[in-house]
């Protein structure tokens, strides 16, 4: 029993060890993901006919976009567009979009949407630095019903209405347009994969370790 | 000399107590193209001349323009003027003796300026003689020329200490590290006496209202000097100067005033470029002076055997057969170029087959060339020695008419300074007998020569005695001279070879070279040219080279490292005719021993460029944005920021070339593909330079790419040149 007691302890004081260092560790290798709250005035597209919004994440940094919450301001959405969407896209805007440059250098989510007075949704973007000079960019575009983008300052021409060049971990959206509102949402360090395997394994641990010495009190009670 | 400037005094108060002065009132400059200026005299009696004037003829019309109070003891005072210039924004200026009729005699030569009709002359500055100096008058002082205190030489008559008055166009060529750029401004040019037989040249600069010493040779190397001998006049860059026995011609020297920033440390510099002098007659040869050849008299044969080509066997003579008289000691007392018509270089000579003075129109080929034996005869008079000639033609006798009308004597005293006015060159000559004792006649080619004022009209309008004659606009031509300058911010030596091949600056040894300054020695005529159109600043940073009047083409700059470091050469193309300049440049890195070459083109007007664009990668930062997509064209679109990140201004047009450019992509906005600048066949964009250091410019890159695939390629920043 005391010997139990001492590898109950040894082991119990390993694993602790093992989640602090990994908690520890975790703060270092954690993403600096950013998550901002976006919203842009629609109310001048109208809700005659369908508009259509183009989420696009370009590189080769091994980012994720992930777009949730949203909202259309009395619209609703639309169809997925499989013609225009490309690349490592899926989802859908009723709930989740989701885009990656993991596997594909251009990555175009594309859907229609009957605007309302304006869409909001939340955007979390990875930022890992690409290897190369070029680091990867997310932006995204509205056309209207009549397949006019919305008119923008963008520099580049290409209407986005915000553009996040991920040259750091913890990049700065830029907007282009007085329609459009992106806020930071409370941001919270994501352990890195690895670590939170690790976490994982460490509470398996604990549980079986709980679930062990269940087991032999109650076979010295069945004794 | 003293009791008669008490008479004078005495006599111009009892005038002034008569009432009988004229009016004077300050009245706005009005001068109008084509009018005459005469420096003329107020007499009194017995042939003499109290105050000064300058009168305005205008349409054959005499006025007064303005003149000096006639009380000598007035200190504004100022006796007739002896020399006339009108400067560019129309102030007549002129030398006239100030300071006979003060307590204390302070008899002197003053340049005074008249702003407009009916002004009071301000003086400019005062050179008093000897004697005293009178108190208030403005002596100018000129560190190394002219000390505090100076006093002056005059030349025994009246007091005339100063002459040779001319304007001078003043061409100042500004340089930075960005621009180059011509500044002109009007200076008077004279000279003074500073002692028996010696005199030097100074110069007021209108614009900037201070005296210097002028920079151009002025021929003042007799040793019986006379102040009223010397005269100059300004030419298309050159200034022509005579002492009375040879005349002089000089490339006016170029000032330079550069400044820029050398790795973060300023500068400034000046700089007098080019410059140099040839004389005629050239230093006589076997004794023998040059000889006027008066081409309207037929030569004879020289007798001398055999014929020596290209030796001219011919010999200028006079109608009786006898040899013309040595140009040395002829009497060149006055000379001008005319601007406006076309008879060049003019002097008055004193002397001539039938009787003079002349206005003589005078061949330059010897002041450009003495060497060239085209210009040399075998004298059979002195040994068939080879003998310089100075070809001239008449096209004025004196009286402009020959023989004179009456009233004139033959030989009488010498013409004074004519000027150059816009119906030809006009000229003041005497008459004993008739009123107003002068002239003012136009020379044109023949002997009728129009009386354009006569002397009866200033005596009518109460002046006599005219001397000084200027004309308004007083023309003095910049001509056409380019000039390339190339500054080297080290660690570089520079040899820059010329479509010719001539070479200026330093070679891969350290040995300096420099075709384009020397003297050439004629080996038939033993006659010398000296020409000064390169220069070198020597060693130093920064180092500067110049060419003068540069034969458009290519020229090839090669660079040899002598240290490690970043180096930057500029080249500037200045033309004195236009106030803007080029500025261009090249930098690279350096180590000791390393060579490098670039190559530009200069065309006939002063244009320069590179004939290959630098590559300047090296000081250029280059950031990239990630791409946006256009969903309506399917372009990628990509930022992209160039920062300065060198010490030295980076010249435009500025290239960003792709090098190495994924095949799946396509340059959708490049304006062209490298074709000079290795590698080649390169796209590339251009953004409008210069750049300053630490300076950013961005640019947006289209990229078409149908695969969706990464897009990749690397940088290179090229910069200034004609070709990519």
């Amino acid at each position: 029993m005391r010997n139990n007691m001492t590898t109950r302890k040894a082991l119990l004081g390993i694993i602790l060890g093992h989640m602090a260092l990994f908690i520890g560790a975790g703060q270092g290798d954690a993403r600096a993901d950013i998550t901002e709250n976006v919203t842009v005035d629609t109310s001048a597209l109208g809700s005659s006919g369908q508009s259509e919004i183009f989420f696009v994440l370009i590189g080769d940094g091994n980012n994720s976009a992930t777009l949730s919450s949203f909202g259309f301001g009395g619209g609703s959405p639309g169809t997925f567009d499989s013609v225009n969407s490309t690349g490592d896209v899926s989802g859908d805007i009723a709930s989740t979009a989701f885009l990656s440059d993991n596997s594909s250098f251009t990555n175009v989510f594309a859907q229609n949407f009957t605007a309302g007075s304006g869409i909001s949704f939340v955007l979390n973007l990875t930022t890992n630095l690409a290897a190369g000079p070029t680091p990867d960019e997310f932006g995204f575009v509205i056309l209207d019903p009549s397949g006019n983008p919305i008119p923008t300052s963008d520099p580049t021409g290409n209407d986005n209405l915000v553009l996040i060049n991920i040259d750091s971990t913890s990049p700065t959206p830029v907007s282009y347009s007085d329609l459009v509102t992106v806020t930071p949402a409370e941001t919270v360090a994501t352990p890195e994969p690895s670590g939170a395997r690790w976490l994982g394994a460490a509470l398996l641990a604990m549980v079986w370790f709980s679930r062990r010495r269940s087991s032999i009190n109650s076979a010295r009670r069945t004794q | 000399m003293r009791y008669k400037q008490s008479v004078r005094a005495a006599t111009f108060a009892l005038l002034s107590i008569c009432g009988l002065l004229h009016p004077l009132g300050a009245r706005a400059n009005d001068l109008q193209s084509g009018d005459l200026l005469i420096g003329a005299g107020v007499p009194f009696g017995f042939g003499s001349i109290g105050n000064g004037a300058v009168l305005l003829v205008r349409n054959g019309a005499v006025s007064v323009f303005c003149e000096s109070p006639a009380s000598a003891t007035d200190p504004n005072y100022f006796g007739v003027p002896i020399g006339v210039i009108a400067d560019s924004q129309g102030n007549v200026v002129f030398l006239a003796e100030v300071g006979i009729g003060l307590p204390v005699f302070g008899a002197g030569t003053a340049l005074l300026s008249c702003s407009g009709i009916g002004s009071t002359p301000q003086m400019l500055g005062y050179f008093p003689s000897a004697e005293a100096t009178a108190p208030a008058y403005p002596v100018p002082v000129i560190p190394g020329v002219l000390g505090p205190g100076a006093t002056f030489v005059s030349n025994g008559a009246e007091a005339q200490t100063a002459s040779a008055l001319h304007l001078i166009r003043l061409n100042t060529v500004s340089l930075t590290d960005l621009a180059a750029g011509v500044t002109t401004q009007d200076a008077y040019s004279l000279a003074v006496a500073t002692a028996p037989g010696t005199a030097v040249a100074i110069r007021y600069r209108a614009t900037d209202k201070i005296w210097e010493a002028d920079t151009a040779v002025i021929n003042m190397t007799t040793g019986s000097i006379q102040i009223s001998e010397i005269d100059a006049i300004e030419h298309s860059g050159a200034t022509y100067s005579t002492n009375g026995g040879n005349i002089q011609k000089t490339q006016d020297p170029l000032t330079v005033e550069a400044s820029g920033t050398i790795l973060g440390t300023s500068f400034t510099a000046t700089l007098s470029l080019f410059g140099s002098s040839n004389t005629f007659p050239p230093t006589p040869v076997g004794g023998q002076p040059a000889i006027e050849y008066n081409m309207a008299i037929p030569q004879t044969a020289s007798g001398c055997k055999p014929p020596a080509p290209p030796l001219d066997n011919l010999t200028p003579t006079n109608a009786s057969g006898a040899l013309l008289i040595p140009f040395v000691g002829a009497g060149a007392a006055n000379i001008l170029y005319d601007e406006f018509t076309s008879f060049g270089l003019i002097e008055t000579t004193e002397y001539g087959p039938s009787g003079g003075p002349w206005l003589t129109n005078i061949s330059e080929d010897l002041l450009d060339n003495p060497g060239d034996p085209t210009q040399y005869f075998q004298d059979g008079f002195a040994g068939c020695q080879a003998v310089p000639f100075v070809p001239m033609s008449v096209p004025l006798p004196y009286f402009g008419v020959d023989p004179p009308p009456t009233g004139y004597a033959l030989n009488g005293s010498p013409s004074y300074k004519p000027a150059s006015s816009v119906i030809g060159p006009v000229a003041v000559q005497f008459s004993s007998t008739l009123p107003g004792g002068t002239d003012v006649i136009q020379l044109v080619a023949g002997t009728n020569a129009p009386i354009v004022v006569t002397g009866a009209q200033l005596s009518a309008a109460g002046f006599a005695d005219a001397i000084g004659i200027g004309a308004y606009p007083n023309g003095v031509s910049a001509g056409l001279s380019v000039t390339i300058v190339l500054r080297v911010d080290s660690p570089v030596n520079i040899l820059i070879t010329d479509p010719n091949g001539k070479q200026l600056g330093v070679d891969s040894l350290g040995d300096s070279h420099n075709d384009f300054s020397g003297t050439i020695v004629n080996s038939i005529t033993g006659g010398s040219e000296n020409f000064n159109n390169g220069f070198d600043s020597g060693p130093g940073e920064p180092r500067f080279f110049a060419i003068k009047n540069p034969v458009p083409g290519t020229y090839n700059v090669q660079s040899i490292g002598t240290g490690s470091g970043p180096y930057t050469v500029h080249v500037y193309s200045v033309n004195t005719a236009n106030p803007v300049g080029q500025a261009i440049s090249t930098s690279g890195t350096a180590s000791v021993g390393s060579t490098g070459s670039e190559s530009f083109t200069l065309d006939a007007t002063g244009n320069i460029a590179f004939t290959c664009a630098s590559n300047v990668s090296a000081e250029v930062g280059v950031v990239r944005s990630g791409y946006s997509y256009n969903i309506l064209t399917k372009r990628y679109a990509q930022t992209i920021t160039l920062t300065n990140q060198g010490g030295s201004v980076i010249p435009g047009p500025i290239s960003l070339v792709l090098d190495d450019l994924s095949s799946n992509a396509v340059l959708f906005n490049s304006v062209g593909t490298t074709a000079c600048a290795a590698p080649l066949g390169s796209p590339y964009v251009t953004l409008t330079g210069p750049l300053a250091p630490g300076a950013s410019a961005t640019t947006v890159l289209q990229f078409t790419d149908p695969a969706k695939t990464a897009i990749s390629y690397t940088t290179r920043v090229l910069a200034g040149g004609v070709s990519q």
